[in-house]
């Protein structure tokens, strides 16, 4: 099972959003992933995620959308959020 | 739903929208200098050759230029729709449409047909790819917010500005073609309302919310807005072009028009002041000043025209200087102020994020123009306006003040926007 760390950002203006996620996925290993709680999708920050070596998937959520991103190369922790 | 399948293609590299942002003030510094050589009479007419010059130098040279370079930057951004080759396509457009809007101003200014000819051989095509490139995005475009409604729109209505915009150009250089003067107002209604005031409206519902943290808009206004304004263009295009047909018997028609027309812009501007006095967080800089400024101004004009309908007093002038200087500048030079700071910040963190260099040092987006420069500027804008106004009433005493203290405003603007883009360069060098 994989650890969730969840980034409530919907209530902040830009840029901490992507300042919060880049920070936390600095820190993040393999066996976690990042669940970011936002009111839009941010395609900006999709194109860092891309190039950097990060997947990740945006889900319709309570504040408008959960975006799970997690290493590429661990297959473990995608195909645990494929279950959610 | 899941979005995952949204494709990741390149974003736009830093200099695509960049290149039509710093442009964009050199035309409007252009427009400053004619205000001063050509004089108070600039004010006498709006058919005048100076003035006719004057307008296309706002309208083009600053307005479109800027919302062409925006395009470029948020049709990623916000529709998930990227322009194909954007770097390539943007280059050519830049470089055709700067010289045709340079060729074209001159030609009107100074008459000379050969200039406008020169000028429309090259600033069609450059719209007409920009139209093409960007109409197939917004067509391709997964995004179903109202933002992207919004878009199509003013991009049909951009579409009906230039054929408009053609035709009389056209009248205009060659003898032989007839200058077909009674659509000009048909071609200005569509430029001002359909194109710049739609764009603007539907960057809006997605700017406003995401960087002044607002509640989102109602969605009867975003589903429903739009459309209506496009409904009431028709309807009085339609009004204008029969206007010799119909007489003195259809006037209630055209003036039912444009009460709708002045109700919803005003309807528009007055959700948006709620929402901003709503907002949660009150964090208020210079673009939420340059916006209250220009959606204020909106309303204005807005009230200015319906009177000027109402009591056939020709006010095209000051109505003029109230929507595009009051709205339309102080609107985008406020997206100028939110845009160049997140595109220098994103596109460090882009180049600099898990890198060993990290992104402690990359300057926060507040550090990449600073609160009190911007607050400068606006200042001086808000003194300019208010001059140019007075100026249309007191053109003895006031011309010249105003007309230099625009030259100064845009210049200003002008050296903030390079400072960021220097401060970009440095920060990347020192890596």
């Amino acid at each position: 099972m994989s650890k969730e760390i969840v980034l409530d950002v919907h209530e902040l203006q830009p840029p901490a959003p992507m300042e919060m996620a880049l920070d936390a996925l600095d820190k993040m290993t393999e066996g976690e992933y990042l669940k970011m709680i936002h009111r839009m999708q941010p395609f900006p920050l999709y194109n860092i995620l891309f190039e950097n070596g990060f997947k990740y998937e945006a889900r319709e959520g309570d504040a408008g959308f959960d975006i799970y991103i997690w290493h590429a190369k661990d297959k473990a922790t995608e195909a645990f959020i494929k279950q959610l | 739903m899941n979005y995952n399948q949204l494709s990741l293609e390149q974003a736009p590299t830093i200099g695509t929208p960049l290149r039509f942002f710093l442009t964009a003030p050199v035309f409007a510094i252009a427009a400053a200098l004619l205000l001063l050589f050509a004089g108070p009479d600039i004010f006498q007419s709006r058919w005048q050759p100076e003035t006719l010059a004057l307008t296309h130098l706002l309208t083009l040279g600053f307005i479109t230029m800027v919302m062409m370079g925006a395009l470029f930057q948020l049709l990623p951004v916000l529709a998930g729709a990227s322009i194909p080759k954007a770097a390539t396509i943007s280059t050519i457009i830049h470089a055709l449409y700067s010289l045709g809007v340079a060729l074209f101003t001159f030609g009107l200014a100074t008459t000379k047909t050969s200039f406008i000819k020169l000028a429309l051989v090259v600033l069609i095509p450059a719209l007409l790819i920009f139209l093409i490139a960007v109409s197939m995005s917004l067509f391709r475009a997964q995004s179903s917010h109202a933002s992207v409604t919004g878009m199509r729109i003013a991009i049909a209505s951009l579409w009906i500005t230039l054929a408009l915009g053609g035709i009389l150009a056209t009248g205009q250089a060659w003898d032989s073609v007839p200058l077909l003067r009674h659509i000009t107002s048909i071609h200005i209604a569509w430029a001002s309302i359909g194109w710049v005031t739609i764009m603007i409206t539907a960057i809006a519902y997605q700017v406003v919310p995401m960087f002044q943290v607002t509640n989102d808009y109602p969605d009867i206004s975003k589903r429903y807005f739009s459309r209506l304004i496009f409904i009431c263009l028709l309807g009085w295009s339609a009004t204008h072009f029969f206007e010799s047909e119909l007489a003195n018997n259809y006037d209630w028609l055209n003036q039912l028009v444009i009460f709708t027309l002045c109700c919803l812009l005003i309807a528009f501007v007055s959700i948006t002041f709620h929402l901003q006095i709503q907002r949660k967080k009150r964090l208020a800089d210079a673009s939420m000043y340059f916006w209250m400024t220009g959606l204020g101004c909106l309303s204005l004009s807005m009230l200015l025209y319906f009177y000027s309908e109402i009591t056939r007093h020709d006010l095209s002038i000051l109505i003029a200087i109230v929507f595009l200087t009051g709205f339309a500048f102080s609107v985008i030079n406020g997206m100028l102020y939110k845009i160049v700071p997140f595109l220098v910040w994103l596109h460090l963190h882009r180049k600099l994020a898990f890198t060993n260099k990290g992104i402690s040092g990359i300057p926060t987006m507040n550090e990449v123009i600073s609160r009190e420069k911007m607050l400068h500027q606006y200042y001086l804008h808000v003194v300019a306006l208010i001059l140019t106004v007075l100026a249309y009433f007191m053109p003895a005493v006031f011309f010249y003040p105003a007309a230099l203290a625009w030259l100064t405003n845009w210049s200003l603007l002008f050296v903030h926007l390079v400072q960021a883009i220097q401060l970009y360069k440095t920060c990347l060098a020192s890596t």
